[in-house]
């Protein structure tokens, strides 16, 4: 079998580390690359987790020098949202591996040239990466066969009241992602919360013994006790689902609808406007996640749990 | 039982013929007058189709007064695609032989909500130009103003652009005004009145009533419907009776069920311009709730509710 070529940019972060360990308990991925971009926490953390999480994946994969800052929006982050250092508090061990030389976005590009057209690009943060790998490599929207992206939503945000937090930090960048021609699964806010997970579906899962088990089990407390904190009925691990969809394309059910981002507005920077109800009449040119099937998302994380028994 | 006392803001109107229609025949309401704006036609023949929907109706009693021919600081946009040239779709209704009032709708807003011994409820189903500039030039009128209930808007819903209503989006600057008036708010958006739908079955029960009335629903209907199998398909089983659910907010509150939010309309967006920016959430959000939104409708009844009404008359 031919496995899947993939990138995966991220901003670990809690929901990130664990969609990372469920993409590198996936037998059918080529797991490329993992390019770190400034989000859920500053870059300095988000740079230094990817390095320590290919080392807990046991990966020899490049992770190249992301973007620091958005492109245009002032640097800003989700606090404490992830903890001190974002991981929930848990602190992984130092690598002794560098960065690559390249910056994330020759490290794409020259990515996506190697796999001749099959490289797939998931991005669990903001779009900075994506958005200069598209401005510095303008044939860079014919080499990449699709895009499944967590962030945006078609009904209320969570960052203002339409935005999403990954788009709303770097809404300019997303603008130019889903400008660009290239075929994007948009996995959002409402569209995750099919998956969400009460307490005790999360700890039967992550509390699994396994190798990886202290720190899935660290970070499932910490997002159950944070969520519930926040009055929440239960956890959407976004990332996660997202990454669940692109693995298991057939758990996703998706409705192509013309999306564009919003850069202006005062109330709802950062929103993707989803033309739901297709009264634009504009060709869609993103698949945008209505819902994922629940059980088989729970199944995978369970895979994955018995997976790192073993690897 | 004690009455309403309500005004109605129109844009006469396919939908807003039906409103008319279901105010007058409520036992509930005490319909003070109503005020044209221009919107879905012409200022000039929104005033007209309301005076010939009262005639039609026996009404010719209520009041008409003739208000802003356009948005505040806008060009008008009006739906003639959706509501016909006419403005009343299929229908025809015979010139009218009353006039409006003298006074505009402005001035005859102001007399009527002063004279009313209980606050005023205002039912505006269409741009909000009159509104606001009532509630900017007369300020004092708010204390007398029970509340104003719209349809307009929509929390995840638009149709002049993905996340813009077209009542709002014709004169954003009025609703924004008017959303910030301080006057506790119902807004009836897409959300809700894409269930208010009339199926083709139920446009031949209008005509089955076998009154002027009904067969006036029936004709009014007909453009209407064909223009919502173009626009949604088989997405919608028929076509919207919007501003029908404004009124129904007073006449069967219990058909509906709402979720209190904070409402602004947005000004400054580029892709969402003219969108009712509706916050529910209870965490993060900025403002207090200023607008009770009506997200659900039980459809059946509603359409039985609107029959009973056109056979009243």
């Amino acid at each position: 079998m031919t496995k899947r070529p993939v990138v995966i940019d991220c901003d670990p972060g809690v929901d990130d580390t664990l969609a990372l360990l469920l993409a590198a308990s996936t037998p059918s991925l080529d797991i490329r690359a993992i390019n770190p971009v400034a989000g859920n926490v500053g870059y300095a953390s988000t740079s230094q987790n990817a390095l320590r999480l290919r080392d807990l994946l046991g990966l020899d994969c490049r992770v190249g020098r992301g973007a620091t800052q958005p492109l245009i929006a002032p640097p800003r982050d989700a606090g404490e949202i992830h903890g001190t250092g974002g991981l929930g508090g848990y602190q992984l061990p130092v690598s002794d591996r560098d960065f690559d030389p390249d910056y994330a976005w020759d490290v794409l590009y020259q990515e996506a040239k190697r796999a001749g057209g099959a490289l797939e690009l998931v991005t669990l943060g903001p779009l900075t990466n994506v958005a200069i790998a598209l401005l510095r490599y303008p044939e860079l929207r014919q080499l990449i066969k699709k895009i499944t992206c967590m962030g945006g939503t078609a009904h209320q945000g969570n960052t203002n009241v339409y935005a999403e937090f990954n788009i709303f930090i770097d809404p300019h960048a997303c603008d130019i992602v889903f400008r660009s021609g290239i075929p994007i699964a948009m996995c959002g806010l409402d569209g995750n919360d099919s998956c969400m997970l009460t307490g005790e579906e999360m700890f039967s899962l992550f509390d699994r013994p396994s190798r990886v088990t202290p720190v899935t089990s660290h970070i499932a407390h910490f997002i159950h006790e944070r969520n519930i904190g926040w009055g929440l009925p239960g956890s959407t691990i976004h990332d996660l689902v997202t990454m669940a969809c692109f693995i298991a394309p057939e758990i996703a059910v998706y409705e192509p609808c013309y999306t564009t981002c919003e850069t202006r507005s005062t109330l709802s920077f950062g929103q993707t406007v989803v033309d739901l109800y297709h009264v634009s009449g504009k060709q869609p040119n993103v698949d945008v996640l209505l819902r994922a099937d629940k059980k088989t998302y729970m199944d995978m994380i369970a895979a994955m749990m018995a997976y790192y028994t073993t690897h | 039982m004690e009455k309403i006392p309500v005004i109605l803001d129109v844009d006469t109107g396919v939908d807003d013929a039906i409103a008319i229609l279901h105010a007058l025949a409520s036992e509930k309401l005490d319909v003070l007058g109503i005020t044209t704006v221009g919107g879905n036609q012409t200022l000039e023949k929104t005033t007209r189709n309301t005076l010939a929907v009262l005639e039609l109706l026996g009404r010719t009693d209520i009041p008409v007064a003739a208000g802003a021919a356009g948005p505040l600081v806008r060009p008008l946009h009006t739906a003639a695609s959706v509501h016909g040239e006419s403005g009343l779709g299929a229908a025809t209704l015979p010139p009218p032989t009353k006039q409006p009032e003298a006074s505009d709708a402005v001035t005859c807003l102001r007399r009527w909500i002063e004279s009313s011994l209980k606050p005023v409820t205002i039912v505006a189903v269409a741009p909000l130009t009159n509104i606001a500039i009532l509630l900017k030039a007369y300020p004092h009128l708010k204390a007398n103003i029970e509340r104003i209930v719209i349809m307009g808007g929509g929390a995840f819903r638009g149709n002049a652009s993905p996340v813009a209503e077209f009542n709002i989006w014709v004169d954003p600057e009025a609703a924004y005004m008017v959303f910030q008036a301080g006057v506790p708010m119902v807004m009836c958006g897409l959300d809700v009145t894409m269930q208010a739908i009339a199926t083709q079955q139920d446009i031949d029960a209008f005509a089955g009533l076998g009154n002027a009335a009904g067969t006036f629903c029936a004709d009014a209907f007909g453009h209407y419907y064909n223009f919502y199998k173009q626009q949604y398909g088989d997405a919608v089983d028929g076509c919207a009776v919007h501003d029908a659910v404004a009124v129904m907010v007073l006449t069967h509150p219990e058909l509906m069920k709402t979720s209190p939010a904070y409402v602004e309309v947005d000004l400054s967006g580029e892709q969402t311009f003219g969108c009712t920016a509706t916050d529910f959430r209870t965490r993060g959000r900025l403002h207090p709730f200023n607008t009770e939104v009506v997200m659900e409708l039980d459809r059946e009844k509603f359409i039985q509710l609107l029959l009973a009404s056109a056979a009243q008359f």
